[in-house]
Protein backbone atom coordinates (compact mmCIF):
# COMPACT_ATOMS: atom_id res chain seq x y z
CA UNK A 1 0.00 0.00 0.00
CA UNK A 2 1.46 3.12 -0.96
CA UNK A 3 0.91 6.57 0.56
CA UNK A 4 -1.28 9.00 -1.29
CA UNK A 5 -1.48 12.14 0.11
CA UNK A 6 0.96 15.02 -0.34
CA UNK A 7 3.09 15.39 2.12
CA UNK A 8 3.30 12.17 3.37
CA UNK A 9 6.65 10.05 3.17
CA UNK A 10 6.60 7.06 1.43
CA UNK A 11 6.64 3.29 3.84
CA UNK A 12 8.62 1.24 2.00
CA UNK A 13 8.38 -0.98 4.82
CA UNK A 14 4.75 -0.40 5.62
CA UNK A 15 4.03 -4.62 5.37
CA UNK A 16 6.91 -5.47 8.21
CA UNK A 17 6.02 -2.86 10.54
CA UNK A 18 2.23 -3.36 10.47
CA UNK A 19 3.01 -7.03 10.88
CA UNK A 20 5.82 -6.07 13.83
CA UNK A 21 2.72 -3.76 15.46
CA UNK A 22 0.25 -6.65 15.44
CA UNK A 23 2.50 -9.08 17.23
CA UNK A 24 2.33 -6.00 20.00
CA UNK A 25 -1.63 -5.20 19.12
CA UNK A 26 -2.19 -9.04 20.21
CA UNK A 27 -0.18 -8.64 23.61
CA UNK A 28 -1.76 -5.97 24.42
CA UNK A 29 -5.47 -6.08 24.00
CA UNK A 30 -5.85 -10.02 24.91
CA UNK A 31 -4.11 -8.71 28.48
CA UNK A 32 -6.77 -5.58 28.67
CA UNK A 33 -9.44 -7.58 27.27
CA UNK A 34 -9.07 -11.15 28.87
CA UNK A 35 -8.95 -13.67 26.19
CA UNK A 36 -7.25 -14.27 22.76
CA UNK A 37 -10.28 -13.99 20.82
CA UNK A 38 -11.38 -10.75 21.67
CA UNK A 39 -7.59 -9.58 21.66
CA UNK A 40 -7.00 -10.74 18.11
CA UNK A 41 -10.40 -9.24 17.33
CA UNK A 42 -9.24 -6.17 18.44
CA UNK A 43 -5.76 -6.45 16.96
CA UNK A 44 -7.32 -6.58 13.62
CA UNK A 45 -9.95 -3.72 13.95
CA UNK A 46 -7.36 -1.34 14.95
CA UNK A 47 -4.74 -2.45 11.94
CA UNK A 48 -7.59 -1.86 9.63
CA UNK A 49 -8.50 1.31 11.20
CA UNK A 50 -4.50 2.45 10.64
CA UNK A 51 -4.20 1.06 7.59
CA UNK A 52 -7.08 3.19 6.54
CA UNK A 53 -5.79 6.34 8.30
CA UNK A 54 -2.61 5.39 5.45
CA UNK A 55 -4.35 5.17 2.84
CA UNK A 56 -5.93 8.90 3.20
CA UNK A 57 -2.78 9.87 4.33
CA UNK A 58 -3.31 10.95 7.96
CA UNK A 59 -0.41 9.21 9.22
CA UNK A 60 3.12 11.06 8.23
CA UNK A 61 6.00 8.62 8.42
CA UNK A 62 6.64 5.18 9.89
CA UNK A 63 7.78 6.86 12.99
CA UNK A 64 3.81 7.89 14.09
CA UNK A 65 3.04 4.20 12.97
CA UNK A 66 3.63 3.14 16.78
CA UNK A 67 1.90 6.14 18.46
CA UNK A 68 -1.31 5.58 16.21
CA UNK A 69 -1.97 2.43 16.35
CA UNK A 70 -1.39 2.44 20.01
CA UNK A 71 -3.97 5.43 20.57
CA UNK A 72 -6.50 3.47 17.52
CA UNK A 73 -5.88 0.13 19.94
CA UNK A 74 -6.87 2.13 23.14
CA UNK A 75 -10.11 3.54 21.92
CA UNK A 76 -11.19 -0.29 20.02
CA UNK A 77 -10.17 -1.75 23.19
CA UNK A 78 -12.78 0.60 25.22
CA UNK A 79 -15.34 0.25 23.19
CA UNK A 80 -15.43 -3.51 23.15
CA UNK A 81 -14.99 -3.29 26.93
CA UNK A 82 -18.16 -0.98 26.38
CA UNK A 83 -19.99 -3.36 24.57
CA UNK A 84 -19.80 -5.83 27.03
CA UNK A 85 -21.50 -3.54 29.49
CA UNK A 86 -19.17 -2.74 32.12
CA UNK A 87 -18.52 0.79 33.91
CA UNK A 88 -17.90 3.22 31.51
CA UNK A 89 -14.05 4.82 32.15
CA UNK A 90 -10.87 5.18 30.98
CA UNK A 91 -8.95 1.90 29.52
CA UNK A 92 -6.43 2.76 31.89
CA UNK A 93 -8.48 2.00 34.93
CA UNK A 94 -9.73 -1.76 33.40
CA UNK A 95 -5.74 -2.54 32.80
CA UNK A 96 -5.98 -6.17 33.42
CA UNK A 97 -4.15 -7.04 36.66
CA UNK A 98 -4.22 -10.52 35.73
CA UNK A 99 -1.57 -12.78 33.62
CA UNK A 100 -3.69 -14.88 32.83
CA UNK A 101 -4.71 -14.06 29.36
CA UNK A 102 -1.19 -14.19 27.89
CA UNK A 103 -0.81 -17.79 28.23
CA UNK A 104 -3.76 -18.03 25.74
CA UNK A 105 -1.61 -16.76 23.11
CA UNK A 106 1.50 -18.51 22.81
CA UNK A 107 1.85 -21.68 20.71
CA UNK A 108 2.32 -24.75 21.88
CA UNK A 109 6.18 -24.70 20.63
CA UNK A 110 7.18 -22.14 22.12
CA UNK A 111 5.93 -23.58 25.53
CA UNK A 112 7.58 -26.83 24.62
CA UNK A 113 11.05 -24.54 24.17
CA UNK A 114 10.73 -22.61 27.23
CA UNK A 115 9.57 -25.65 29.29
CA UNK A 116 12.86 -27.17 28.30
CA UNK A 117 14.53 -24.02 28.94
CA UNK A 118 13.22 -23.43 32.58
CA UNK A 119 14.45 -26.23 33.31
CA UNK A 120 17.79 -25.05 33.10
CA UNK A 121 16.75 -22.64 35.32
CA UNK A 122 17.89 -22.61 38.62
CA UNK A 123 15.37 -24.33 41.46
CA UNK A 124 15.43 -20.62 42.87
CA UNK A 125 14.99 -18.99 39.53
CA UNK A 126 12.21 -21.41 38.67
CA UNK A 127 10.13 -21.05 42.45
CA UNK A 128 10.06 -17.28 42.15
CA UNK A 129 8.91 -17.48 38.37
CA UNK A 130 6.02 -19.89 39.82
CA UNK A 131 5.77 -17.50 42.53
CA UNK A 132 5.18 -13.81 40.47
CA UNK A 133 3.24 -15.15 37.10
CA UNK A 134 1.26 -18.16 38.48
CA UNK A 135 0.96 -17.01 42.81
CA UNK A 136 0.51 -13.49 41.75
CA UNK A 137 2.50 -12.97 44.67
CA UNK A 138 4.18 -9.30 45.15
CA UNK A 139 8.21 -8.89 44.59
CA UNK A 140 8.00 -7.11 47.86
CA UNK A 141 6.15 -9.40 49.82
CA UNK A 142 8.10 -12.20 48.47
CA UNK A 143 11.52 -10.39 49.54
CA UNK A 144 10.63 -9.27 52.70
CA UNK A 145 9.95 -13.41 53.52
CA UNK A 146 13.21 -14.57 51.80
CA UNK A 147 15.12 -11.16 53.80
CA UNK A 148 16.06 -10.28 50.40
CA UNK A 149 16.19 -6.53 48.96
CA UNK A 150 13.63 -6.47 46.41
CA UNK A 151 15.49 -4.38 43.52
CA UNK A 152 17.54 -8.12 43.69
CA UNK A 153 14.57 -10.06 43.31
CA UNK A 154 13.18 -7.84 40.13
CA UNK A 155 16.61 -8.13 38.76
CA UNK A 156 16.88 -11.52 38.96
CA UNK A 157 13.62 -12.10 37.30
CA UNK A 158 13.79 -10.09 34.77
CA UNK A 159 17.27 -12.41 34.22
CA UNK A 160 15.53 -15.07 34.26
CA UNK A 161 12.56 -14.07 31.73
CA UNK A 162 15.64 -12.74 29.26
CA UNK A 163 17.47 -16.16 29.35
CA UNK A 164 13.73 -17.84 28.64
CA UNK A 165 12.55 -15.31 25.77
CA UNK A 166 15.99 -16.13 23.96
CA UNK A 167 15.61 -19.70 23.84
CA UNK A 168 12.33 -18.40 21.22
CA UNK A 169 14.51 -16.76 18.89
CA UNK A 170 13.22 -16.17 15.77
CA UNK A 171 9.74 -17.54 17.41
CA UNK A 172 8.99 -15.20 19.75
CA UNK A 173 5.35 -13.61 18.07
CA UNK A 174 2.02 -14.44 19.87
CA UNK A 175 -0.23 -16.88 17.99
CA UNK A 176 -1.70 -15.56 14.83
CA UNK A 177 -4.40 -17.99 15.12
CA UNK A 178 -6.13 -19.67 17.86
CA UNK A 179 -3.70 -22.38 19.44
CA UNK A 180 -4.18 -25.90 19.32
CA UNK A 181 -5.23 -26.35 23.09
CA UNK A 182 -5.76 -30.10 23.59
CA UNK A 183 -4.54 -31.85 26.31
CA UNK A 184 -1.09 -33.15 25.05
CA UNK A 185 -1.12 -37.40 25.30
CA UNK A 186 1.05 -38.70 27.73
CA UNK A 187 4.72 -39.79 25.99
CA UNK B 1 13.45 5.32 26.77
CA UNK B 2 13.90 1.96 25.98
CA UNK B 3 16.93 1.40 28.16
CA UNK B 4 14.19 2.45 31.06
CA UNK B 5 12.08 -0.10 30.40
CA UNK B 6 14.76 -3.06 29.72
CA UNK B 7 16.68 -1.86 32.84
CA UNK B 8 13.94 -1.38 35.04
CA UNK B 9 12.38 -5.17 34.08
CA UNK B 10 9.68 -4.18 32.74
CA UNK B 11 8.28 -6.76 30.61
CA UNK B 12 8.64 -9.07 33.25
CA UNK B 13 6.22 -7.12 35.46
CA UNK B 14 3.97 -6.29 33.09
CA UNK B 15 3.67 -10.47 32.71
CA UNK B 16 3.28 -10.83 36.84
CA UNK B 17 0.88 -7.82 36.61
CA UNK B 18 3.30 -5.80 39.02
CA UNK B 19 3.24 -2.69 36.74
CA UNK B 20 1.73 0.32 38.27
CA UNK B 21 -1.80 1.52 36.17
CA UNK B 22 0.54 4.91 35.74
CA UNK B 23 3.18 2.93 32.94
CA UNK B 24 0.95 0.85 31.85
CA UNK B 25 -0.31 3.22 28.77
CA UNK B 26 3.32 3.98 27.86
CA UNK B 27 4.93 0.60 28.16
CA UNK B 28 2.42 -0.74 25.70
CA UNK B 29 3.38 2.08 23.44
CA UNK B 30 6.40 0.76 23.91
CA UNK B 31 5.93 -2.70 23.59
CA UNK B 32 4.12 -2.12 20.22
CA UNK B 33 7.98 -1.10 18.31
CA UNK B 34 10.12 -3.41 20.22
CA UNK B 35 10.66 -7.02 19.67
CA UNK B 36 12.75 -7.19 23.05
CA UNK B 37 9.85 -6.77 25.08
CA UNK B 38 7.39 -8.63 23.15
CA UNK B 39 9.93 -11.95 22.88
CA UNK B 40 10.09 -11.09 27.19
CA UNK B 41 6.11 -11.09 27.40
CA UNK B 42 5.51 -13.98 24.92
CA UNK B 43 8.30 -16.32 26.69
CA UNK B 44 6.64 -15.18 30.32
CA UNK B 45 3.22 -16.31 28.79
CA UNK B 46 4.57 -19.49 28.35
CA UNK B 47 6.35 -20.18 31.49
CA UNK B 48 3.33 -19.03 33.30
CA UNK B 49 1.46 -21.89 31.54
CA UNK B 50 3.57 -24.41 32.26
CA UNK B 51 4.68 -23.80 35.36
CA UNK B 52 0.84 -23.61 36.37
CA UNK B 53 1.04 -27.29 35.53
CA UNK B 54 4.64 -28.01 37.38
CA UNK B 55 4.73 -26.92 41.15
CA UNK B 56 7.86 -26.61 42.61
CA UNK B 57 8.79 -26.48 45.97
CA UNK B 58 9.83 -23.28 47.40
CA UNK B 59 12.81 -23.59 49.70
CA UNK B 60 11.46 -21.14 52.78
CA UNK B 61 14.55 -19.95 54.82
CA UNK B 62 13.71 -20.84 58.70
CA UNK B 63 14.71 -18.70 61.94
CA UNK B 64 16.77 -21.35 64.07
CA UNK B 65 14.72 -21.02 67.16
CA UNK B 66 11.95 -22.22 64.61
CA UNK B 67 14.27 -25.25 63.67
CA UNK B 68 14.53 -26.18 67.47
CA UNK B 69 10.99 -26.47 68.19
CA UNK B 70 10.21 -28.15 64.99
CA UNK B 71 12.67 -30.81 65.65
CA UNK B 72 11.47 -31.80 69.16
CA UNK B 73 8.19 -31.97 67.44
CA UNK B 74 9.30 -34.51 65.05
CA UNK B 75 10.81 -36.42 67.07
CA UNK B 76 7.42 -37.20 68.69
CA UNK B 77 5.41 -37.29 65.25
CA UNK B 78 7.88 -40.23 64.43
CA UNK B 79 6.34 -42.41 67.08
CA UNK B 80 3.16 -41.55 66.14
CA UNK B 81 4.02 -42.43 62.43
CA UNK B 82 5.08 -45.69 62.94
CA UNK B 83 1.54 -46.92 64.50
CA UNK B 84 0.37 -44.90 61.33
CA UNK B 85 2.18 -46.98 58.60
CA UNK B 86 0.87 -49.87 59.01
CA UNK B 87 -2.66 -48.28 58.03
CA UNK B 88 -1.31 -46.32 55.40
CA UNK B 89 0.27 -49.10 53.41
CA UNK B 90 -3.01 -50.40 53.12
CA UNK B 91 -4.47 -47.67 51.76
CA UNK B 92 -1.86 -46.41 49.13
CA UNK B 93 -3.20 -44.19 46.80
CA UNK B 94 -1.62 -44.76 43.38
CA UNK B 95 -3.28 -42.26 41.26
CA UNK B 96 -4.68 -44.38 37.91
CA UNK B 97 -2.78 -43.16 34.63
CA UNK B 98 -3.91 -40.45 32.82
CA UNK B 99 -3.13 -41.17 29.29
CA UNK B 100 -5.04 -38.21 27.22
CA UNK B 101 -7.87 -39.13 25.75
CA UNK B 102 -10.76 -36.92 26.32
CA UNK B 103 -12.39 -37.59 29.57
CA UNK B 104 -16.31 -36.96 28.37
CA UNK B 105 -17.57 -34.06 29.92
CA UNK B 106 -21.76 -34.49 29.92
CA UNK B 107 -21.91 -30.90 29.79
CA UNK B 108 -20.45 -28.08 27.03
CA UNK B 109 -19.49 -25.58 29.99
CA UNK B 110 -17.16 -27.85 31.84
CA UNK B 111 -15.21 -29.07 28.55
CA UNK B 112 -12.18 -26.99 28.73
CA UNK B 113 -12.21 -26.82 32.52
CA UNK B 114 -12.03 -30.52 32.48
CA UNK B 115 -9.08 -29.91 29.69
CA UNK B 116 -6.85 -28.08 31.93
CA UNK B 117 -7.97 -30.44 35.06
CA UNK B 118 -6.43 -33.53 33.40
CA UNK B 119 -3.56 -31.62 32.33
CA UNK B 120 -3.04 -30.81 35.70
CA UNK B 121 -3.03 -34.33 36.91
CA UNK B 122 -1.09 -35.80 34.19
CA UNK B 123 1.85 -33.65 35.73
CA UNK B 124 0.68 -35.03 39.26
CA UNK B 125 -0.56 -31.79 40.27
CA UNK B 126 -3.63 -33.19 41.74
CA UNK B 127 -4.30 -30.07 44.12
CA UNK B 128 -4.82 -28.16 41.08
CA UNK B 129 -6.57 -31.22 39.35
CA UNK B 130 -9.16 -31.51 42.42
CA UNK B 131 -9.63 -27.75 42.38
CA UNK B 132 -10.89 -27.62 38.72
CA UNK B 133 -12.72 -30.57 38.73
CA UNK B 134 -14.48 -29.22 41.81
CA UNK B 135 -15.61 -26.51 39.68
CA UNK B 136 -16.03 -29.01 36.58
CA UNK B 137 -18.52 -31.04 38.60
CA UNK B 138 -20.65 -28.30 39.04
CA UNK B 139 -21.83 -28.29 36.00
CA UNK B 140 -20.90 -31.66 34.94
CA UNK B 141 -21.98 -34.82 36.96
CA UNK B 142 -20.74 -37.02 35.04
CA UNK B 143 -18.79 -40.96 36.82
CA UNK B 144 -15.56 -39.66 34.78
CA UNK B 145 -14.91 -36.73 36.29
CA UNK B 146 -16.87 -37.77 39.89
CA UNK B 147 -14.17 -40.54 39.64
CA UNK B 148 -10.51 -38.14 38.91
CA UNK B 149 -12.27 -35.36 41.32
CA UNK B 150 -12.28 -38.04 43.85
CA UNK B 151 -8.95 -39.06 43.00
CA UNK B 152 -6.95 -36.43 42.75
CA UNK B 153 -9.25 -35.13 46.17
CA UNK B 154 -7.47 -38.38 47.68
CA UNK B 155 -4.23 -38.06 46.56
CA UNK B 156 -4.04 -34.20 47.95
CA UNK B 157 -4.97 -35.61 51.42
CA UNK B 158 -8.87 -34.71 51.60
CA UNK B 159 -10.08 -38.28 52.12
CA UNK B 160 -13.50 -36.66 53.05
CA UNK B 161 -14.20 -34.79 50.35
CA UNK B 162 -12.77 -37.41 48.07
CA UNK B 163 -15.09 -40.24 49.69
CA UNK B 164 -17.97 -38.07 48.50
CA UNK B 165 -17.11 -37.76 44.85
CA UNK B 166 -15.83 -41.33 44.71
CA UNK B 167 -19.05 -42.66 45.96
CA UNK B 168 -20.87 -40.45 43.16
CA UNK B 169 -18.67 -41.88 40.92
CA UNK B 170 -20.10 -45.64 41.57
CA UNK B 171 -23.64 -44.43 39.83
CA UNK B 172 -24.99 -45.48 37.36
CA UNK B 173 -23.97 -48.87 38.85
CA UNK B 174 -21.68 -50.58 35.90
CA UNK B 175 -20.52 -47.63 34.52
CA UNK B 176 -16.93 -48.02 33.66
CA UNK B 177 -15.87 -45.72 36.50
CA UNK B 178 -17.66 -47.63 39.42
CA UNK B 179 -15.13 -50.63 40.24
CA UNK B 180 -12.56 -47.99 40.44
CA UNK B 181 -14.14 -46.06 42.48
CA UNK B 182 -15.11 -48.49 44.62
CA UNK B 183 -11.76 -49.51 45.44
CA UNK B 184 -10.71 -45.93 46.07
CA UNK B 185 -13.62 -45.30 48.18
CA UNK B 186 -12.88 -48.25 50.47
CA UNK B 187 -9.05 -46.55 50.33
CA UNK B 188 -10.48 -43.64 51.45
CA UNK B 189 -12.20 -44.98 54.34
CA UNK B 190 -9.54 -46.54 55.66
CA UNK B 191 -7.67 -43.31 55.56
CA UNK B 192 -10.72 -42.27 57.25
CA UNK B 193 -9.87 -44.94 60.23
CA UNK B 194 -13.14 -46.47 59.25
CA UNK B 195 -11.52 -49.70 57.64
CA UNK B 196 -14.89 -51.90 58.96
CA UNK B 197 -17.41 -49.39 56.70
CA UNK B 198 -14.57 -50.02 53.95
CA UNK B 199 -15.22 -53.82 54.28
CA UNK B 200 -19.00 -53.31 53.82
CA UNK B 201 -18.77 -51.19 50.78
CA UNK B 202 -17.04 -53.82 49.03
CA UNK B 203 -19.10 -56.55 50.28
CA UNK B 204 -22.17 -54.30 49.07
CA UNK B 205 -20.39 -54.24 45.42
CA UNK B 206 -19.79 -57.91 45.62
CA UNK B 207 -23.43 -58.17 45.58
CA UNK B 208 -24.14 -56.71 42.84
CA UNK B 209 -21.62 -58.36 40.84
CA UNK B 210 -18.39 -60.30 40.34
CA UNK B 211 -15.67 -57.93 42.06
CA UNK B 212 -12.90 -56.99 39.94
CA UNK B 213 -9.09 -58.82 40.99
CA UNK B 214 -7.86 -55.48 42.78
CA UNK B 215 -11.31 -54.94 44.65
CA UNK B 216 -10.84 -59.16 46.15
CA UNK B 217 -7.39 -58.43 47.05
CA UNK B 218 -8.23 -55.33 48.45
CA UNK B 219 -11.25 -56.92 50.83
CA UNK B 220 -8.72 -59.78 51.37
CA UNK B 221 -6.35 -57.24 53.08
CA UNK B 222 -8.92 -55.77 55.06
CA UNK B 223 -10.13 -58.91 56.40
CA UNK B 224 -6.61 -60.21 57.06
CA UNK B 225 -5.63 -56.91 59.38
Amino acid sequence: MEARAAGVQPMPNLDARIDELMDGLIIMATRRLGNQDDGRDAAQETVARLLERVRVGAVASEQELVPVAWGIARHVIADMLRERARPNSDVSDVACSKPGPLEQIVTRDQRKRVREALDHLSHEDRALLRRCFVEGERIGQIAEELGEPAERLRKRKSRALQRLAKVLGSESGPARHKPDTTPMKKS
Amino acid sequence: MSEHWHESGAAAAYVSGDMPDESLDAFEEHLLGCAECRAEIVAGGAATAELRLAPVRVKRRWPVARLAVVATAAAAVVLVAWRESARLRLARIDAPEFVGTTVRASAEAAVPMIDSAMQAYAAADFAAAGRLLARAANTDSSPAVAFYLGVSLLKAGQADAALAALLRARQPARNPYADEATLFAAKALVRLRQPDSALALIRRTAGQGALSVELRAFADSLARR
